[in-house]
């Protein structure tokens, strides 16, 4: 138990790259940002609408914007169903987007499970409101070019992800 | 010719909750799930939802992938906040009594394309 970290790069991309679009850099980041609470199910999602609305105004294709809304989206409802509360920050930059999601929550004692497809502990509430299919996490890996968990049982989970622009 | 929210209206005798203007946007897929993780699967442009969870969370992630329209079926009745929402951004949700395997044998008879379902694992 304990601490635990998953870190996933898509192939082809530049770590380097993904370091400098996470560091504050000099170049002009347009920086998006909210809190999200736990069993606040009404508003599941309002962070990832917001960080759509934004960069849809900049020069970001459609499909890009769909990925990120659909990456935020997911890791917000996670938030909203697994833990107490949390915040979404979306850094967008001219060479990529970095979206960080953090927990204070039950943290995820086993990261390579629950990103398998069809792997959940939704409760029938949950799934009554149209979550718990397993597929958030894998679906977030699908849309990203850089995924970073970082979890603690019993204190919470920090997910990060890269969206290059290029 | 494409099919239209308004043929699909017609051809279930639905009511139209929310969208009137939107009735005439063309179908480019259908797809059907109850699940908003299956729903985010969809990469097609212009897709139509039918689904039977008569939910706000549905509605919102019809937002996040661009839908054009949602139907619920077997006569749901959404929560309230759900036709507000969607009054306020003008966007076509129908209702039918019809079953889920009916309504979408009507759709799939007007002509509708289905939308491609790829799991993400299948993705990479
Ligand atoms: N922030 C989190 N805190 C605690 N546990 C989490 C968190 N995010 C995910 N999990 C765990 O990982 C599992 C898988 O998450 P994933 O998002 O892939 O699927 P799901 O949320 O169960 O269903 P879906 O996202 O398809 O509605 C969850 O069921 C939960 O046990
Ligand atoms: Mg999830």
């Amino acid at each position: 138990m304990g601490a635990s970290e998953f870190i996933w790069t898509r192939e082809g991309v530049d770590a380097e790259k993904i370091k400098g679009c996470k560091q504050q850099g000099e170049e002009e980041a347009v920086e998006i940002g909210r809190a999200i609470r736990g069993g606040d199910f009404a508003n599941a999602g309002a962070g990832a609408s917001e960080i759509k609305r934004v960069i849809k105004k900049l020069a970001i294709t459609p499909q890009i914007v769909r990925r990120v809304a659909v990456s935020s989206f997911e890791a917000e409802v996670n938030v909203t169903v697994y833990a107490e509360e949390g915040t979404i920050d979306a850094r967008v930059t001219p060479s990529c987007i970095y979206v960080v999601v953090k927990d204070r929550g039950p943290g995820i004692p086993d990261i390579e499970q629950a990103m398998q497809p069809g792997w959940t502990t939704a409760t029938p509430e949950v799934r009554e409101m149209g979550f718990g299919a397993g597929l958030g996490l894998p679906n977030i890996r699908s849309n990203v070019d850089y995924l970073k968990i970082s979890s603690e049982v019993g204190e919470g989970t920090v997910l990060e992800f890269a969206i290059m622009l290029e | 010719m494409a099919v239209k929210i308004r043929d699909v209206v017609n051809a279930l005798g639905a009511d139209v909750l929310s969208g009137e203007d939107g009735l005439d946007r063309e179908i480019g897929v259908v797809i059907s799930s109850d699940l908003v993780s299956d729903i985010l699967c969809c990469r097609d442009e212009g897709a139509f939802l039918i689904t039977g969870l008569a939910k706000i969370q549905i509605l919102r992630a019809a937002e996040v992938i661009d839908l054009i329209g949602i139907c619920f079926v077997r006569g749901k009745e959404p929560e309230r906040e759900i036709v507000a929402y969607a009054r306020q951004t003008g966007f076509p949700v129908i209702t039918t009594a019809k079953t889920m395997y009916e309504t979408c044998g009507r759709v799939y008879q007007l002509g509708a394309k289905s939308g491609e379902y790829i799991p993400p694992h299948k993705r990479e």
